[in-house]
């Protein structure tokens, strides 16, 4: 695999750096998630998503995003309608910033622009969720307002969430995940 | 445009006091809410809802019967902690599950429990947003995991 270097110049890809660089994300991710599990709302992945994806492109964000969707079932159990909301919902999202990131110039002046993605990314995770569990387990209209109105307070917390850490820990992840990118070439 | 101010103004608090009035007339000849602790063990407490007087949560009713004295229970973050002194693990190996008769709002994939020979699916939300309906038992189990 090749790609342009900061002089232009092609250079070759390692498939095994790639591959390292990719499992040491993902196991990040999964620690990540782990470590917040207990308190509903607060999390970290869509920072690290959104800014892995934006610094490496979406193909790289999309094979971090399927990765840690399987993965992540040999911590947290194997749920198919789970592994199917993330496997949607992640590689969508890591395409979003992944396209984002690839075609927006100075980044770090239109942060605005990537919390604003990333808190409205976080409520159609939200959405998401209520539908693919009100089809899987064939909920009635009833059921589904109820879900729909108990999963609102998690979705503010998490949309909270995702403008906090986004807002605030981006940049120095980016600067961090570009200095590790100059690593891979 | 002062007369505009004053229009838009007295036509706001119209609409304020009208809600007002409404939420206050809600509770007038409206059936209560009506539920009783059909069982308490140590790891097991059985709620049953004789009616419904509207869009009453199961915790409204749990905190009405904290108030007469008849449940003691602790909320944390919004989950129900500890029932009887009987606290949640901290890793929750060990924690309070809800279980209801109620068909709709219940799931059996998620678990099932036995109790007086009706079979209650997991509930699919917590006490807090769980809608009561008359005719139904609300369950709590203290299960290990």
């Amino acid at each position: 695999m090749n790609e342009e270097n900061l002089q232009g110049k092609q250079t070759k890809i390692h498939v095994g750096k790639e591959c390292a660089y990719l499992a040491v994300f993902v196991a990040l991710v999964i620690a990540a998630q782990l470590c917040f599990s207990a308190v509903a709302g607060i999390e970290i992945v869509t920072l690290l998503f959104a800014s892995f994806a934006f610094t490496f492109g979406k193909g790289r964000g999309m094979l971090a995003a399927t990765a840690f969707s399987l993965l992540r079932m040999l911590v947290f159990g194997f749920f198919p309608q789970t592994l199917v909301l993330y496997l949607l919902y992640y590689n969508a999202f890591t395409f979003l910033f992944g396209t984002l990131g690839e075609n927006m110039e100075a980044p770090l002046k239109r942060l605005w622009l990537i919390v604003l993605s990333a808190c409205v990314a976080t409520l159609i995770f939200s959405v998401l969720d209520v539908i693919i569990n009100a089809l899987w387990y064939a909920y009635s209209w009833g059921a589904i307002k109820v879900y729909a109105l108990a999963s609102l307070p998690v979705a503010a917390a998490q949309t909270a969430c995702a403008a906090v850490s986004v807002g605030v820990l981006f940049t120095p992840l980016y600067k961090a995940f570009s200095l590790v990118k100059k690593g891979l070439l | 445009m002062k007369r505009a101010t004053v229009s838009i103004v007295s036509l706001l608090l119209t609409l304020l006091f009208s809600l007002f009035a409404f939420a206050c007339g809600q509770s007038n000849g409206q059936v209560k809410t009506v539920v009783s602790v059909a069982e308490k063990q140590e790891k097991l407490v059985a709620l049953y809802c004789e009616e419904t007087g509207g869009d009453d949560m199961l915790i409204s009713a749990m905190n009405d019967l904290k108030t007469d004295g008849s449940l003691q229970f602790e909320l944390v973050g919004g989950m129900v902690f500890s029932i009887g002194g009987l606290k949640n693990a901290a890793d929750y190996s060990a924690c309070w599950m809800l279980y209801t008769t109620d068909k709709e709002l219940s799931n059996a994939e998620w678990g099932t429990l036995e109790y007086d020979g009706r079979s209650l699916g997991s509930a699919i939300v917590g006490a807090e947003s769980l809608p009561l309906k008359a005719g139904e038992y609300y369950v709590w189990s203290y299960q290990t995991f």
